[in-house]
């Protein structure tokens, strides 16, 4: 039973995400005046972009202020 | 027939290596030296006491054989953003790994475990100042030295938990994982999961 693995595993679930899902969830569970405080750690901002040539060609926005709630993926 | 006498002997006597004394080899104690020191004390008279061929020998390292238990545990909790116990000395700690469930006491033999969403529990005195807390997920290490190190990703009081928001949130996770079971979305699946998983454990954490 040990030796197969977790069922996030098979479905192609990194650890990381797995581990990070969790912790959204119990974040997402808390009472009041520590779940503001809570969400505020689940933030992630920030920006990449490819360059060629010496100039930035594309600008990413990677922005999870609105929160993902515990929700998937 | 003495002859035959004399062989039986000497074979019993090659077979099991007889020296001419009958006296088992035994160790040398500090105990059995006494004892004999006491025997020869009333026939020593102007004598010395005999030296002893052990008190040649070099001495054997017999202060690492008793390494005692401590006390206490030293218990280190931490979670990225807030060291919850630092070199905190307390009784017992129990913690639930993807294995089952354990306690750690001074003494334990060092462990790696994985830690499943649950609550660790800590008695500070054991079953008088208790604190419990509900860990997503995480690692737990035990050292030879009776340390012991829990890094979780999320640690929050259980008084902390929203009994209304676990309840509510379980419900929505079981009702998604019927609905997209063997739909073919593992993904989907896995994390459905994942959710029914995490708020069973909170919501048995919380009690009935």
């Amino acid at each position: 039973m040990l030796l197969v693995p977790a069922d996030w595993r098979v479905a192609g679930m990194t650890y990381l995400k797995y581990s990070n899902l969790c912790a959204d969830m119990v974040r997402a569970a808390l009472k009041e005046p520590a779940k503001a405080k809570a969400k505020a750690r689940e933030i992630i901002y920030f920006r990449q972009a490819l360059w060629k040539d010496g100039q930035p060609q594309k600008q990413v926005i990677t922005d999870t202020t609105g929160g993902s709630g515990g929700k998937l993926s | 027939m003495l002859r035959q006498a004399a062989r039986s002997l000497w074979r019993t006597g090659a077979s099991r290596s007889i020296c001419s004394s009958s006296a088992v080899m035994q160790e040398t104690s500090e105990q059995s030296k006494e004892d004999f020191l006491k025997l020869f004390a009333p026939h020593a008279g102007m004598l010395s006491p005999p030296e002893f061929s052990s008190n040649f020998l070099p001495k054997k390292a017999a202060a690492e054989a008793t390494t005692a238990i401590p006390d206490k545990l030293q218990f280190n909790f931490f979670v990225p953003h807030e060291t919850v116990c630092k070199s905190e000395k307390v009784d017992l700690v129990l913690m639930p790994a993807t294995t089952g469930d354990f306690g750690v006491m001074p003494g334990h033999v060092p462990t790696v475990a994985q830690l499943r969403p649950g609550v660790v529990t800590i008695h500070k005195e054991l079953d008088k100042v208790v604190e419990k807390y509900f860990v997503s997920g995480g690692f737990a290490f035990i050292h030879p030295d009776s340390s012991a190190d829990i890094c979780a990703v999320e640690a929050v009081k259980v008084a902390d938990l929203d009994a209304d928001a676990v309840r509510a949130g379980l419900q929505e996770y079981t009702s998604k994982l019927a609905s997209v079971q063997g739909k073919g979305d593992e993904y989907e699946a896995a994390a459905a999961q994942v959710g029914v998983e995490v708020y069973s454990a909170m919501n048995a954490a919380l009690g009935p």
